[in-house]
C-alpha cells in the first residue's frame, strides 16, 4: 500500500503559496503513481472484468472447473499372478467431458472415495517384514474421443517392469517407482505389528481416501475424460538395481494366494478439476 | 460500489491551515490521475489485456522422496523395506525434509498445498506407538501442521492460506517421528514419498 509522507505541509500563520501547495500535491502523486499496482488495487472492481454470465469466470486466474459424483459400488480382488498377464486393473469411476487444456496452464484434479478392505487370512508374500501393503487408486485421462486411457503424467499403472534381476523370488519385478506415483492414493490393507511376541495382522477399517494431481501443461491437450483406477496388492521395497534411472523406493505388484481373498470395495467417489492460468 | 474518497472544498472553506489539511487529507486519495472504479469501462479486463503476474502466480514443485542427512543408506533392498530414516541415526525431533526458495511472488495471500505419501514403520507400535507429524513453515513461520499420523501408509494433503510478503520466500517442510524405545528394528522408520507442492500467490 502506498503511503503519503508530507514533508512540509502548510503551518499555522503561514501564507498558502503555490509552491507549498504544489509540493504536497507532488507528494501525493509520488505516493500514488499511475502504475500497475495502483490500477490493479484501486482502479478495478467486479464490473471491470469480462466475466462469463453463466459461471462468473473471467479466465484471468480460473479458466475452467467441474466435478462429477459416482455412487456405484465395486469390489476388486487382488492380483494372483506372478508374471504378466496380471489380473487387470479395475475402473472405479469414469467421467467423460470435453475440455481444452493449453500449454502452461495449470490443472488441479482432486478425488475422494469411500473404501473398505477385507481378507480371509494373511499369508505369503505378506509377513512380519512387509510393513506397507496397499491398494493404489490412480488417475488416468483420455486424450481423444473414444481413444485409449493412459495414466496422467508422472503416474504409472503399476505394471512397469522395474527390475529384471532374479530377486526377490526369482522373477522380474513389476510395479512403479515412487517418482511415478504423483497421482496415486494409497490405501492400506493391513496393520502388521508385533503383539505379545507374535505378529498380528489387523485389517484396516472402512475409510475415505483422497488424492490430487497437479500439472503444468507441457503442450496443448484436449481432454475427453478422467477416470480412477485400482489394483493390488502392492508391497514396498527399495529398488537398488532399476531397469531405468537411479535406485529409488518403489512399489512391487505382488502375487497373492486366491485363498487369502484380499479385496477392496470402493463405494461412492467424487472427482473435481480446475484449470488455471499460471500467471 | 466502492470508490475513492472524494471531497469538495468550496471557495470559502480554507480559512486556516487545519481546515486545509483536513480537506486535503480527505482529498489525497482522489489525486491519482483520475483512476476511479466508477470510471473504468465495464466488462473490459480479460486475460489478453492483463500482464503476466498481474493478479497471481502459480508454482508447482515435484520433489521426490524425503532425503535428509540422517538417511541410513544401509537399509533397504528387501521386500517390505524402503530406504530412508532409521533409528540407527534418528533419535527423535523435527527434521527439515524439504526446502524451497520461491521467487516471483508479490505481497498478498498465499495458498499452499503440500501432498505426499507417508510410510510409517508400525511393527513395534505396541511397545512404542509410532506416528509421523509434519509442519509447514513459510519464511520461518509455522502455517500448517499435521500431527501424529499412525497409519503404515497413507496419502495426505495439507492446505493452508495466509498473508505473506513479497519474494524471496522460503518454504520449509519439517517432519518427526517418536524417539526410540528399547525394542525397535533397524529398518526404515518413516519417509515421505512423491512430495509435491502447489503455491498460488494472489495479490488482488
Amino acid at each position: 500500500m502506498s503511503r503519503i509522507n508530507n514533508t512540509n505541509p502548510p503551518g499555522r500563520g503561514k501564507e498558502l503559496t503555490s509552491t507549498a501547495l504544489n509540493q504536497v500535491f507532488t507528494e501525493v502523486n509520488d505516493a500514488f503513481p499511475m502504475n500497475a499496482e495502483n490500477v490493479r488495487n484501486e482502479g478495478l472492481d467486479q464490473p471491470s472484468f469480462d466475466l462469463d454470465a453463466n459461471d462468473g469466470k473471467s479466465g484471468i486466474i480460473l479458466v475452467a472447473a467441474d466435478e462429477d459424483q459416482n455412487n456405484s459400488s465395486i469390489s476388486i480382488s487382488a492380483n494372483t499372478e506372478q508374471e504378466p498377464p496380471f489380473i487387470s486393473s479395475t475402473v472405479i469411476h469414469t467421467w467423460n467431458f470435453l475440455q481444452i487444456y493449453a500449454t502452461n496452464q495449470i490443472m488441479r484434479v482432486y478425488w475422494q472415495f469411500e473404501n473398505e478392505v477385507s481378507a480371509n487370512s494373511y499369508g505369503s508374500p505378506i509377513d512380519a517384514d512387509t510393513n506397507a501393503v496397499t491398494w493404489p487408486v490412480w488417475l488416468e485421462w483420455q486424450l481423444s474421443s473414444g481413444g485409449a486411457w493412459t495414466p496422467v503424467p508422472n503416474q504409472s499403472d503399476f505394471e512397469d517392469l522395474i527390475q529384471t534381476t532374479t530377486t526377490p523370488g526369482g522373477y522380474d519385478i513389476y510395479g512403479a517407482s515412487s517418482d511415478n506415483t504423483y497421482a496415486t492414493t494409497f490405501v492400506s490393507q493391513v496393520y502388521i505389528h508385533r503383539h505379545s511376541a507374535t505378529t498380528d495382522y489387523d485389517t484396516q477399517p472402512a475409510r475415505t481416501g483422497y488424492g490430487s494431481w497437479i500439472y503444468k501443461a507441457d503442450q496443448n491437450y484436449v481432454i475427453y475424460g478422467l477416470r480412477l483406477m485400482c489394483r493390488g496388492l502392492l508391497i514396498n521395497f527399495f529398488n537398488d538395481n532399476p531397469d531405468v534411472g537411479s535406485p529409488i523406493n518403489s512399489w512391487y505388484l505382488v502375487p497373492s494366494s486366491a485363498s487369502d481373498a484380499y479385496t477392496i470395495t470402493i463405494d461412492a467417489s467424487h472427482i473435481a478439476y480446475m484449470i488455471m492460468e499460471e500467471q | 460500489m466502492k470508490k475513492w474518497t472524494e471531497a469538495y472544498p468550496r471557495d470559502n472553506a480554507i480559512v486556516d491551515y487545519k481546515q486545509f489539511n483536513q480537506g486535503y487529507n480527505a482529498y489525497k486519495s482522489s489525486f491519482n490521475g483520475g483512476i476511479d472504479r466508477t470510471m473504468t469501462p465495464s466488462e473490459t479486463f480479460d486475460k489478453d489485456i492483463v500482464k503476466d503476474k498481474a493478479f497471481h502466480y502459480i508454482v508447482i514443485k515435484r520433489r521426490g522422496d524425503m532425503d535428509v542427512p540422517q538417511t541410513d543408506s544401509t537399509t533397504g533392498t528387501t521386500l517390505g523395506d524402503f530406504r530412508g530414516l532409521s533409528y540407527n541415526t534418528y533419535g527423535g525431533g523435527w527434521l527439515t525434509v524439504d526446502e524451497i526458495d520461491l521467487t516471483g511472488m508479490k505481497d498478498g495471500m498465499m495458498h499452499w498445498e503440500f501432498s505426499s505419501h507417508i510410510y510409517n514403520n508400525v511393527y513395534h507400535s505396541d511397545d512404542n506407538p509410532k506416528s509421523v507429524s509434519i509442519r509447514l513453515l513459510f519464511d520461518g513461520l509455522e502455517v500448517c501442521s499435521l500431527y501424529q499420523v499412525p497409519d503404515p501408509v497413507i496419502t495426505f494433503r495439507m492446505v493452508c492460506d495466509f498473508p505473506y510478503t513479497a519474494s524471496p520466500n522460503k518454504a520449509t517442510v519439517q517432519a518427526r517421528s517418536v524417539s526410540p524405545s528399547d525394542r525397535e528394528n533397524d529398518k526404515c522408520l518413516f519417509t515421505l514419498l512423491s512430495m509435491q507442492h502447489l503455491f498460488i500467490g494472489r495479490w488482488r
